[in-house]
């Protein structure tokens, strides 16, 4: 008999859909981060050599290339909120008050450790303090190997600095605080004290705050914060460190390896890792409308600079999502930036209502602005494609779909679904299909090369689950004939195609 | 037969010229045109009466303009119809054909005669109130004085396409109602019925109102610092409109050519 | 004499309604040919196909010797036409109306030796919407009359008027035939204008020509009928009564009309002379277009 996966990959590409009738509590990933979906991770538990998934409260095994029903245990259950992170065959999990490593072994989960912590109250920490009756679980990175000794460090920040935590024996201790790492305290914003008139008059006590955020990588820390600068501006300053180990722990080397300040910058541009240079990008998002309509069409003008904000490439475009969409879609190490066009307000005024009271597809453009070593950012779009989406209803009707269209959650271009290296986009283009156009250099195919469909799809992300270099997608969808039931999530894994 | 025409399109003239009714819609243009600084005021801004111009002119011309047109062609053939006037008209030396061309250049000279006004009066407001010197953003000159000009005129040469398509359905019409009234009616009904349902039939890729804004689409994205292109948009507006003049207008022939004069 | 308008088997349908049915025609050179006929007889619909503004549904129609359709803009340019209710721009002086109409026609035109022959030319002025029915009427003539046409076609030319502009009109149309030698096709439903200014009546009905004859041979005088003033009246019908010859006698005062079968006027003359009747007089009677068209219209 010939196997159906050799006919896939005889004919062309397709998705294949497990068997899996369960849920998949997945969250997809947060628009306009270059992340896959979140809320599951990773990791081969059982140790068979196979990619097996985990999500905040289950495990999905990989059996014989998918994952069946056979294959799903439930996650342990700590009693609070806690956040998870993988490092080989061990889950950790960091509760408000303790840590539990735990890991399958003999069909069952074993608890490797559970050791009552004191941890800085800050970041991570304040979030799961924040509800301690939830019981929960999200997945976090926390777990560095500062040492290259091959096993973890907790690394959390807290009021004081970045706090390390290493094993010593079976247990955690704290290995140090890298002080010098973090940004100066500034006064918050007081925007609720008033000297003057008398009767409204309100006095607050003088807070404090740091903001930054961290990246370890090969034994160095980088840190990105802002200051205040004259003239109301900000200034984003970049420090790395490299990490030194001792026997009394973890300090930082007195010489930055990298320390660069970015250009005075107005307030609402972000500092951002657009690339692996050690230039500062930025980022400004604003939201405008047209001057020239008489609807309020929406402009979004996003702002990148890739060296420190001596120059701006302003990319400007009429959409409704109001967050920037990066990717890498050529596999270069630069985050591109996927700018989007809505077709609704084309045609003016007129038009744009009787679209929006009659019609139900609508032209959506996808425009590749590439980021160059050389250049920066494109300012015209290197290639555009036109993808047509059918909503179940009229944009005036506001329906679920058109909703999910305005927050850009229709779109996915963080897939590599032929690993050919360079990204996909996966769309929702009809209520009931997401279609998968493969992406190269010149551009997205004009005809899908895979379609998955499944009635009323909800949401959709996209992750490589079983580790084989190409992407799969996950989809909730209602259960056909029971609408109570919660949406039941399909996996569909990428098989066959041309490499 | 083209000095025939162009004869009998003076005599439309002239008799339009000595109509009261033929200046209101211009006079309405105009006006809107002076008055639409209340809506959209003009600051000192770079690009700020650029932007007055581009808001003003396509929602001038294509709400109020395209209904006057519509208004002013439907009763042209009608008019003559309702009243008996055509049977003088119609006994001269002028075929029939010949006589709904001509109606049909004068109702496009009324569409032209209307964007002329409203580019006129919109620029003029725009110069007086504020900068014309091209438009700046973020301290680059993106697109120059000249730049704007040149989109503008292109586009509302452009845009002459669809009106003329619209006096072309207008006329159409008028060539098959019994009075001017109903001509009207049925020319604005038609279209606000088509406008309604041509996505949910998905005809309206193929329907010229569907590309009524197109041209000035160049022209109003530059006011806004973003990037335009004149194709594909205008490709269209120009397929179908120069199609929907053919076709409306071979049907008027037709008809009007079958059709008997009698009271 | 040539044809001046000639048709042929003109039909006109509306739906199943036959407005004109078969009709054939033939109007010659320089003559004013009138068309009688009850209201709905077809006559506008046959003059409306003869000036071009219907389509004939089956037949020909030739003018000036060559087929209308064919060769409209040569024909129409020889012809004036003023059919049923004449309608103008209102909103114009009656002047500014003919001033476009003769744009129209691209001759040289005089548009006021136009309102001069309708007698309008001391209204030129005026706008046409503030004027009589009477005087569109005659503006209505004027527009037909504007290139000097070869041939007129009038429907109802005086329907309107007064008695002395009907009476202006119709000598101005008899005018232009004998003079001008424009060839003349009007209709009405005034026969004793018909009678004066035609020089041959076609009378329809339901479409159909019935009838079509010379006005000279309509009018002539009826021998068989004649009227005789007598001293004894009664008397005298009483004797003529009696006569094989006599179909019918009627008296009036000092009178009697006798109605002769196969009997001459110069019989029953000698008739009552020799039967001592003292006869002051004997009138033959004259045919009138009413009794041919009564006539017609009930055979």
């Amino acid at each position: 008999m010939i196997s159906p996966l050799l006919v896939l990959a005889i004919l062309g590409a397709d998705f294949v859909q497990q068997e899996f009738d369960g849920v998949i509590p997945y969250e997809p990933a947060p628009y306009g981060t270059p992340e896959k979906g979140k809320g599951f991770r990773l990791g081969d538990f059982n140790g068979d050599g196979a990619s097996d998934v985990i999500t905040k409260d289950t495990l999905l095994f990989q059996i014989d290339g998918g994952f069946p029903r056979r294959g799903q245990r439930p996650l342990p259950n700590f009693g609070g909120r806690a956040a998870g992170d993988v490092w080989g065959l061990d889950l950790y999990f960091l509760l408000a008050d303790r840590l539990e490593v735990v890991r399958w072994s003999n069909d069952t989960w074993q608890r490797v450790l559970s050791q009552e912590m004191v941890w800085p109250r800050a970041g991570l920490i304040t979030q799961l303090s924040s509800s301690p009756e939830e019981n929960s679980i999200s997945f976090a990175t926390f777990l560095f190997d500062l040492d290259g000794q091959g096993a973890p460090e907790i690394i959390l920040p807290g009021e004081d600095g970045v706090h390390v935590y290493r094993r010593k024996g079976p247990f955690f201790e704290p290995a140090g605080t890298l002080l010098a790492a973090v940004p100066p305290l500034t006064l918050a914003n007081a925007d609720n004290v008033a000297l003057w008139p008398k009767e409204r008059r309100v006095l607050a006590p003088p807070t404090q705050t740091r903001t930054f955020s961290f990246t370890i990588q090969e034994r160095q820390i980088r840190l990105a914060y802002a200051s205040p600068a004259p003239g109301g501006m900000v200034q984003h300053r970049i420090c790395q460190y490299p990490v030194l180990t001792g026997e009394a722990g973890f300090s930082l080397g007195q010489e930055p390896a990298l320390d660069v300040t970015s250009k005075p910058v107005p307030p609402g541009v972000n500092a951002m890792f657009l690339n692996n240079d050690d230039a500062i990008d930025l980022c400004q998002t604003q939201v405008t409308s047209m001057l020239t309509s008489t609807v309020p069409v929406p402009v979004l003008n996003v702002s990148l600079s890739t060296d420190g904000g001596e120059t701006f490439t302003s990319i400007r475009s009429v959409t409704l999502t109001t967050t920037p969409r990066f990717a890498d879609m050529n596999g270069d190490g630069f985050l591109d930036f996927i700018g989007e066009r809505t077709a609704l307000f084309d045609g003016g005024l007129r038009e744009t209502l009787l679209r929006a009271m009659s019609r139900r597809r609508l032209e959506h453009e996808v425009r590749v602005h590439l980021q160059s070593a050389t250049k920066g950012f494109s300012n015209t779009p290197v290639f555009a494609h036109l993808f047509s989406v059918d909503l179940d209803k009229a944009p005036l009707h506001q329906s679920p779909l058109f909703m999910r269209y305005t927050r850009g959650s229709l779109l996915d271009t963080q897939g590599d679904f032929d690993a050919n290296g360079f990204l996909d986009a996966a769309i929702q283009d009809r209520p009931d299909r997401i279609s998968v156009y493969r992406g190269s250099q010149t551009g997205f195919d004009d005809a899908p090369y895979a379609t998955i469909t499944l009635p009323a799809i909800e949401s959709f992300c996209v992750a490589d689950l079983n580790a084989d270099g190409r992407d799969d997608i996950l989809a909730d969808a209602p259960v056909p004939g029971a609408p109570d039931r919660p949406s039941r999530t399909s996996i569909y894994l990428m098989k066959g195609g041309a490499q | 037969m083209i000095p025939r025409i162009l004869n009998a399109y003076m005599v439309e003239c002239l008799k339009a010229m000595r109509a009261r009714s033929t200046y209101l819609g211009p006079v309405l243009v105009v006006l809107l045109s002076m008055l639409a600084p209340l809506i959209h005021p003009i600051t000192d801004d770079s690009g700020s009466a650029y932007a007055f111009i581009a808001f003003t002119t396509p929602m001038v011309l294509n709400l109020l303009g395209l209904l006057l047109v519509l208004t002013f062609c439907a009763g042209l053939v009608s008019s003559e119809l309702g009243s008996g006037t055509i049977r003088l008209v119609l006994v001269r030396p002028l075929l029939r054909h010949e006589f709904l061309l001509a109606k049909l250049l004068l109702g496009m000279t009324y569409a032209a005669l209307l964007t002329v006004l409203v580019g006129v009066s919109t620029w003029a407001v725009a110069a007086i109130q504020g900068r014309l010197s091209g438009v700046v953003f973020g301290g680059e000159m993106l697109h120059t004085s000249t730049d704007m000009v040149e989109a503008y005129m292109l586009g509302a040469l452009a845009g002459l396409a669809p009106q003329f398509a619209a006096a072309a359905f207008a006329v159409m019409v008028s060539t098959l109602a019994r009075s001017t009234g109903a001509a009207v009616g049925a020319a604005v009904g038609i279209w606000i019925v088509c406008d309604t349902l041509k996505y949910p039939l998905r005809i309206a890729p193929f329907l010229f109102s569907t590309y009524m804004e197109s041209p000035w689409q160049v022209f109003t994205t530059y006011c806004e610092g973003l990037e335009s292109s004149w194709t594909p948009a205008l490709y269209y507006c120009l397929a179908s409109s120069l199609g929907a003049i053919a076709l409306f207008t071979t049907v008027a022939v037709v008809s009007f050519n079958r059709r008997n004069i009698q009271a | 004499m040539p044809a001046c308008v000639q048709t042929e088997n003109l039909t006109k349908c509306y739906g199943s309604v036959v407005a004109v049915s078969g009709l054939n025609l033939s109007v010659r050179d320089g003559e004013v040919f009138g068309l009688l006929g009850p209201n709905g007889a077809g006559k506008s619909t046959t003059l409306c196909a003869l000036c071009g503004l219907i389509r004939p549904t089956s037949g020909s129609i030739s003018l000036f010797g060559k087929d209308l359709r064919r060769n409209f803009l040569e024909v129409s340019a020889r012809m004036g036409v003023m059919v049923e209710r004449p309608a103008f721009y209102n909103h114009l002086s009656a002047k500014r109306n003919l001033d476009l109409l003769a744009r129209l026609s691209r001759r040289e035109i005089t548009v006021d030796r136009a309102l001069d022959r309708v007698g309008l030319l001391p209204v030129a002025g005026k706008r046409v919407g503030a004027m009589s029915h009477g005087m569109r009427q005659r503006l209505g003539i004027a527009q037909a009359l504007l290139t000097e046409p070869d041939l007129l076609i009038l429907d109802e030319p005086t329907s309107g008027l007064d008695v002395e502009s009907t009476q202006e009109i119709l000598r101005l149309l008899r005018f232009l035939a004998d003079e001008a030698k424009v060839t003349i096709i009007v209709s009405s439903h005034m026969l004793h204008e018909v009678e004066t200014l035609c020089d041959r009546v076609a009378i329809m009905n339901q479409g159909r020509l019935l009838a079509c004859e010379d006005t000279d041979v309509l009018l002539s005088f009826d021998t068989s009928q004649a009227e005789v003033l007598v001293d004894a009246p009664e008397a005298a019908a009483k004797r003529l009564a009696t006569q094989p010859w006599v179909e019918s006698v009627n008296i009036q005062p000092g009178r009697i009309h006798v109605k002769l079968q196969g009997a001459s006027v110069h019989q029953l003359t000698a008739f009552l002379v020799s039967a001592g009747y003292r006869i002051s007089g004997v009138i033959p009677r004259r045919r009138t277009l009413q009794d041919y068209f009564i006539k017609v219209l009930n055979s």
